[in-house]
């Protein structure tokens, strides 16, 4: 296997069958909400019985226990929000390319697992901090141009910091 | 999957045995066998101990294949069990486990590596 790649020829070899590649992603990913929510769950700063979650996330303890099962596999969408949200946690979900899920999945959640909850002074200290750290002032513009104005319906898009304030008190 | 069947080779199972013990042994291969715990695993007591057993469920068959520590980053396979009502399928799953153990430790020729994590 080639130095950094999570997987080698035989491994993909063994991908190759539609079935196994599909009940392999599967199984990986049922047990990856498990190991995750447990985790986040029993991280130092939470120390949450499945009770506890449960009373945050709206759920009974035996719905925190099939969630933390990895054979379960039937968590809705919805479920994984509220567990999210009782994180103070946002939830992603992507459709991949093969490579990227398998280095993603060589990151188990595991007891050094962490993840910050939300925190609006956190978050603030680092949008000011990366307003006044860089050698200028120059915002972040996605949009440019005048077609770009058009898309925007019909609004420029302020060029610096000092119009970006201007725009948010307009 | 192919490498499964070389490890284990006693009989043949259903894939979605194979591919589901597949990936939990990727899954635990990317851990410190330290922190190898439930509910992918868990080390056996009393008359199982040292033995420890990897537990995941296919179509409502509780399996268990048993292993045991051979060095700080090699677990070795040596029996595939179920468990029915908190019991063992075979009940003497254990004493068969110990007795491939003792084998092995004897004549290290009777097992061979798969070197998950770099598979």
């Amino acid at each position: 296997m080639p130095y950094g790649l999570p997987w080698s020829e035989n491994f993909v070899r063994q991908l190759a069958d539609k079935e196994v590649r599909d009940e392999f992603v599967a199984d990986q990913i049922r047990s990856r909400i498990a190991l995750m929510i447990r985790a986040l769950r029993e991280q130092e700063d939470r120390d949450w019985s499945q009770t506890e979650l449960g009373r945050r996330a709206g759920k009974p303890q035996p719905v925190i226990s099939r969630l933390e099962d990895p054979d379960y596999g039937k968590a809705s969408l919805q479920t994984l929000l509220e567990v999210a949200a009782a994180f103070e946690l946002p939830l992603y979900v992507d459709i991949p390319e093969w490579e990227d899920w398998l280095r993603l999945m060589t990151n188990v959640p595991d007891r050094s697992f962490h993840r910050r909850s939300f925190d609006a002074e956190r978050m603030l200290a680092q949008a000011r901090g990366s307003q006044t750290g860089g050698a200028g002032k120059v915002a972040y513009l996605p949009l440019r141009s005048e077609e770009d104005a058009d898309e925007n319906n019909g609004k420029q898009i302020p060029q610096s910091d000092e119009s970006w304030a201007e725009a948010a008190a307009n | 999957m192919g490498s499964i069947k070389s490890g284990l080779g006693t009989k043949p199972s259903p894939q979605r045995f194979e591919v589901d013990f597949f990936s939990r042994l990727k899954t635990l291969a990317q851990l410190p066998m330290n922190d190898w715990k439930q509910p992918l695993f868990r080390w056996l007591h009393a008359e199982c101990h040292p033995l420890g057993e990897i537990r995941f469920e296919v179509l409502k068959v509780q399996h268990r294949p048993l292993g045991f520590r051979a060095a700080e980053c090699v677990f070795t396979l040596i029996y595939c069990a179920v468990e029915q009502n908190d019991k063992f399928v075979p009940r003497n799953a254990c004493a068969i486990a110990l007795s491939r153990k003792a084998e092995i430790e004897a004549d290290g020729s009777r097992c061979h590596a798969l070197w998950l994590a770099l598979e």
